[in-house]
């Protein structure tokens, strides 16, 4: 089968906690690694609530089988706007 | 009362449909000839194709099954996993056209009745007919169950709510042991059920088991603490209709 020739990518999170993905799941490449990487992190966030104020950071951390890093993405709270932000450029 | 056991084929239905309501002996006799010869169906094959007609209504009678609906870009969504005994199509001899596929999630065996037989049914045994239409507005309920869980239910609770189902469906039908049965499905399988991402899943059953709520490998769970799995998903066994009153 063609499905056993397809890498292995390795999903891990960070919120404080550590979790580490032992398992991975076949992928047919990086593209889908980043697809799926955005909707772990926004499945995740949506049960998050306000918890999400007392880690203020949630990352999920793509690997390869090496484990080395391909990607990762980061969604973060704060009080303060993203630097270079202004409320009379937004919206138009 | 001296029936004789229903011939295996029809034994899950017919236990089933008796815990509901009394089943007489004419009526297993009917169920017992609108099936047709039981045949196998190989894990990962459809046994009902989505916007087919089918001329006949399906019985799973071991295995796992499950309704789905693929969207354009390839993502599958469960919307019910069919255990033994579930009548799998039955709408169809009414709706006519498949608006979904049935597929199977394990090999499973199956039986066929012919929809002009089950016309037959329903003109000649009343009670017979109500109980089938029971059984399809429990997939109803089912569905309904399914759409709070999707739309409202965090994911532990989704996946809790899942395993509780499973569970008395699976008892119902004499297939799951003291708080014990077999899943044998994939994480991709689960993730197309509850809607989430595989790697989701994974972390939820990882949860799931480090609350010490479950014990869960190699498709085989064991509920360690059902009053608290029920508690995560906030369950309540209306929508399965588990006792018996008369229809």
């Amino acid at each position: 089968m063609l499905e056993g020739r397809l890498p292995r990518y390795y999903f891990h999170t960070e919120n404080g906690d550590r979790i580490r993905d032992d398992q991975g799941e076949e992928l047919a490449g990086v593209d889908a690694a980043r697809e799926e990487a955005v909707t772990v992190l926004g499945e995740i966030l949506r049960y998050r609530g306000a918890s999400f104020w007392t880690t203020r950071s949630f990352s999920v951390i793509v690997t390869d089988a090496e484990g080395q890093t391909v990607i990762s993405i980061t969604a973060r709270a704060s009080d303060v706007a993203p630097e270079g932000w202004r409320l009379s450029e937004a919206g138009q | 009362m001296n029936n004789p056991p229903p011939e295996p084929k029809i034994a899950t239905l017919v236990g089933k449909l008796s815990m509901r309501d009394r089943v007489s002996p004419e009526e297993v006799a009917v169920l017992e000839t609108i099936l047709e010869t039981p045949y196998k169906v190989a894990a990962g094959a459809d046994i009902v194709r989505e916007h087919t007609r089918p001329q006949h209504s399906t019985l799973l009678i071991s295995g796992f099954s499950a309704r789905y609906t693929t969207l354009e870009d390839g993502a599958r969504q469960i919307t019910e996993i069919n255990v033994t005994g579930d009548f799998i199509d039955l709408h169809s001899l009414l709706m006519k056209q498949m608006d979904h596929g049935v597929v199977a999630l394990t090999d499973c065996v199956v039986a066929q009745a012919a929809h002009t037989r089950l016309i037959d049914l329903t003109e000649r045994h009343p009670h017979l007919t109500r109980l089938l239409w029971l059984d399809t507005i429990i997939d109803a309920a089912i569905h309904r169950q399914w759409l709070v869980a999707m739309g409202r239910r965090s994911g532990l609770g989704h996946l809790a709510h899942l395993v509780c189902e499973l569970y008395l469906r699976l008892q119902a039908v004499g297939q799951a042991g003291e708080l014990t049965f077999d899943l044998p499905l994939t994480q991709t399988v689960l993730g197309d059920a509850l809607g989430l991402s595989t790697v989701h899943v994974s972390r939820l059953i990882t949860e799931l088991r480090g609350e010490g709520v479950v014990s869960w490998s190699g498709g085989r769970i064991h509920i360690l603490d059902w009053h608290r799995l029920a508690e995560i998903a906030e369950f309540d066994p209306t929508y399965l209709r588990l006792q018996c009153e008369p229809v």
